[in-house]
């Protein structure tokens, strides 16, 4: 059963950082809220970076078709 | 230093702090505590700022911080970053916005997320579409000069634009044919088709406990028969993708 479910870390790297910067619950309105400063977004983007690259060399460019349903 | 107060999840739990042992630790070296409002809770932890940074560590600390609390208790996961001044602000945000979070916990009560990508080369691919043309069915076209470079360019477009229909239905077949077994076996299921001109499918699934393995065994029939493409299938993760709030 566990052959279909991958173990990649880059492809999990992905997924988590989808999930847990995209998804969930937001807050929004005049709370204090950030994410990351200058410094940490610098190495945030770098290693967010080198993974979107990594795996769009795998995956392919990004296209925008009328194919694509509303979620 | 000043605290804060960072928002992991919101629970349907009424979790007192002191009943939770061994404790789960959060960002920052502070343990997760529980903050009430009636019959739900939020789990939070100290943090040192108001900026949260992100790394791949972090990353994974975070989910897994929501992953442990998820063995627990029925939740909805929090962004990350979302990081209040105190608790009596975690409080207000349950307050104000209670209904909410009832109807999404209720929703994705003992269910689980699945992500599912299809990944395919198209280039090593062969989809066996119908590129045939027959100019008998453009009477018009047929009728224009044959050395006309417009008639030429025409027919060439035409010879195109059949091909790519042909290829799109090609991989809607295909598309439906794996997401169609797999959303009857969901609660509710999120699709979105030819994100990359490698994915031709991204979908996340939100499937009830008892139906995981059937889940899982029937992605791995579908995998078996499309031996052409590549499956990702990630989880059971946490429901991320079936939680749509946007609170004040």
């Amino acid at each position: 059963m566990d052959d279909v479910i991958t173990k990649s870390k880059n492809v999990t790297l992905l997924e988590v950082l989808d999930r847990i910067l995209n998804k969930g619950v937001v807050i929004s309105g005049d709370l204090v809220i950030s994410v990351a400063d200058i410094d940490l977004v610098y190495l945030g983007l770098k290693l967010l970076l080198s993974s979107v690259e990594t795996m769009e060399k795998y995956r392919g460019a990004p296209i925008y078709s009328p194919y694509q349903e509303p979620s | 230093m000043k605290e804060y107060k960072c928002i992991y999840a919101i629970l349907d739990s009424d979790v007192k702090s002191s009943d939770h042992k061994p404790e789960i630790m959060g960002l920052d070296s502070s343990p997760v505590y529980f903050v009430g409002f009636r019959d739900i809770s939020a789990a939070v932890s100290n943090v040192n700022q108001d900026k949260m940074k992100v790394s791949s560590d972090i990353a994974f600390s975070y989910e897994k911080i929501i992953e442990d609390l998820w063995m627990k208790y029925n939740l909805l996961p929090m962004r990350f970053g979302s990081v209040m001044k105190n608790d009596t602000n975690v409080i207000e945000i349950m307050k104000k916005n209670y209904s909410d979070f009832i109807d999404n916990l209720k929703k994705v009560e003992n269910k689980s997320e699945f992500g599912l990508e299809i990944l395919c080369d198209l280039n090593k691919t062969d989809f066996k579409t119908d590129n045939t043309f027959n100019l008998n069915n453009y009477k018009k076209l047929k009728q224009l000069d044959k050395n006309s470079v417009y008639r030429n360019y025409l027919i060439d477009k035409l010879k195109q634009h059949k091909s790519e229909d042909s290829f799109m239905k090609k991989i809607d077949d295909i598309i439906e044919e794996i997401h169609s077994p797999l959303k009857k076996l969901s609660y509710l299921s999120n699709v979105t088709k030819m994100v990359t001109t490698k994915i031709i499918l991204n979908a996340t699934y939100l499937v009830k406990n008892d139906m995981k393995d059937e889940f899982i065994q029937t992605t791995q029939q579908i995998k078996r028969e499309k031996k052409d493409l590549k499956f990702l299938l990630t989880g059971p993760w946490p429901p991320y993708n079936f939680v749509n709030l946007s609170i004040k």
